[in-house]
């Protein structure tokens, strides 16, 4: 078994919501093939919905063959403004709920931009409600934002109330992600009307259990799916 | 008896024929996943109809491949198989669709369940859902005793994953509603033999393994 495979065996245990998977190479883009392997050995017992990205190019990636393998959503982040074209297609072929739109939103200046990099563009800073526009205009069907400054530490609650309302008066369906460090993170952000929190790091990492977030999060009167 | 999946290269088929694979314990079952019913030597027990995408692509597959005479004439007509349709599966039972449509007078469906499919931003004005509709929810029983929910409690959370849904169908078909504070959708249909159901029972842990197996339990 891969260390992947292992990961989320782990994770699934828990019955989290959905597993996203960001695939990430060193040297650059993740071969395709690998990756369409690792999503259909975990579909062959996965029952969780299943996100992934991480990818800085499509070319030549066969975006029908991850969702047949069993992805349920493509994660785009640079991907949005490197190569809209495509993730219009997708979105226009695969529906909308098919794709979730990823920024990663920076302090420059002391004010929160929507961060996109391109290998052909480098990096640029964009309004945030520009951002929006843009991956509301392509189509997709959720919005996912981290944070560039926080990701993994204390995330200020005046960050979080700046910066959510923009995104969950669009009427999408909104993850927040990168930044959750403790319970009330979790709590603040579904407080503020996101309909999803991601993290990686608090459980994997920080070794805490889903079934005590949950439970947590229960107690405080939030509408939690019980393990 | 034979459990068939259809291919029509809709997405998602995969997790859905692993999910079958897994539910089919009894030793009798054997399993089939084909893209067209010439491929079929036999009339299969069980029939599941996956799908991811538009009613108007689906619907354009299911009529090219012959799926939807076939399914017509062995799961209504003269009904020797059941059939569970899953997502854009199950709006395809219904008469009409909207969704990838050019023409106002929509796209014809199986016309099983009747009714239309419809944005669910039209179905439920007052619905809080955030459409795209993604994650888990209530699925509420409209009747008792369904043997699809058998042993699954009333008002379980499957994983929903659409903008679309089916509307003004026979209420007599209806089995479940994804219920909200400020409005519902129907989530479950049934005339017959043939099963439909809005949400992703592959994607949906525990609750959808049992109902999978539920339905490849009836005979």
């Amino acid at each position: 078994m891969s260390k992947l495979e292992s990961a989320v065996r782990v994770l699934e245990a828990q019955e989290p919501d959905e597993i996203s998977i960001l695939f990430r190479s060193s040297k650059g883009n993740y071969g395709y093939a690998s990756v369409l392997q690792q999503i259909s050995t975990l579909s062959e017992t996965l029952t969780t919905p299943l996100s992934v990205g991480g990818f800085s190019s499509l070319q030549g990636c066969p975006v029908t063959a991850l969702f047949n393998a069993g992805a349920d959503k493509l994660i785009v982040n640079s991907l949005l403004y490197s190569d809209p074209s495509r993730i219009r297609t997708i979105a226009s072929e695969h529906g909308a709920q098919s794709i979730s739109a990823a920024v990663d939103l920076e302090l420059v200046n002391n004010r929160l931009m929507a961060r996109a990099e391109t290998l052909e563009f480098g990096i640029r800073f964009l309004e945030i409600n520009d951002w929006i526009q843009l991956a509301i205009n392509v189509g997709v069907g959720e919005l996912q934002l981290t944070s560039v400054d926080y990701d993994g530490s204390l995330v200020t609650e005046q960050y979080l109330e700046k910066t959510l309302p923009q995104f969950v008066s669009t009427g999408l369906p909104i993850v927040y992600g990168g930044g959750c460090y403790s319970v009330d993170t979790f709590f603040k952000a579904f407080s503020l009307g996101v309909s999803g929190v991601s993290a990686g790091s608090f459980f994997l990492k920080k070794d805490q259990n889903l079934s005590e977030l949950k439970a947590h999060l229960y107690n405080k009167q939030l509408p939690v799916r019980p393990s | 008896m034979i459990a068939c999946v259809i291919d029509l290269g809709l997405g998602n088929i995969s997790c859905v024929t692993s999910s079958v694979k897994r539910a089919l314990v009894d030793e009798r079952f054997s399993f089939l996943c084909v893209a067209s019913p010439n491929e079929l030597s036999h009339i299969p027990s069980h029939i599941i109809l996956p799908g991811v995408g538009t009613f108007s692509e689906g619907m354009q597959r299911l009529n090219s491949t012959g799926w939807s005479d076939y399914i017509a004439r062995n799961c209504i007509d003269s009904p020797r198989c059941s059939l569970l349709g899953i997502c854009l599966g199950m709006q395809m039972l219904a008469s009409i669709g909207y969704e990838g449509s050019r023409t106002l007078t929509g796209i014809p469906g199986m016309d099983i369940i009747g009714g239309s499919v419809e944005h669910l931003s039209t179905i439920s004005t007052e619905c809080s859902i955030r459409i795209p509709h993604i994650g888990w929810n209530d699925v509420v029983f409209t009747s008792s005793g369904s043997l699809l929910f058998e042993g699954i409690s009333n008002s379980t959370d499957f994983y929903f994953m659409h903008s679309y849904a089916v509307a003004s169908v026979n209420p007599s078909y209806i089995l479940a509603r994804c219920d909200q504070s400020t409005g519902s959708f129907i989530c479950a249909v049934n005339r017959d033999k043939c099963f439909g159901v809005q949400f992703h029972p592959e994607k949906s842990q525990s609750a959808g393994s049992r109902m999978m197996r539920n339905f490849l339990e009836l005979c």
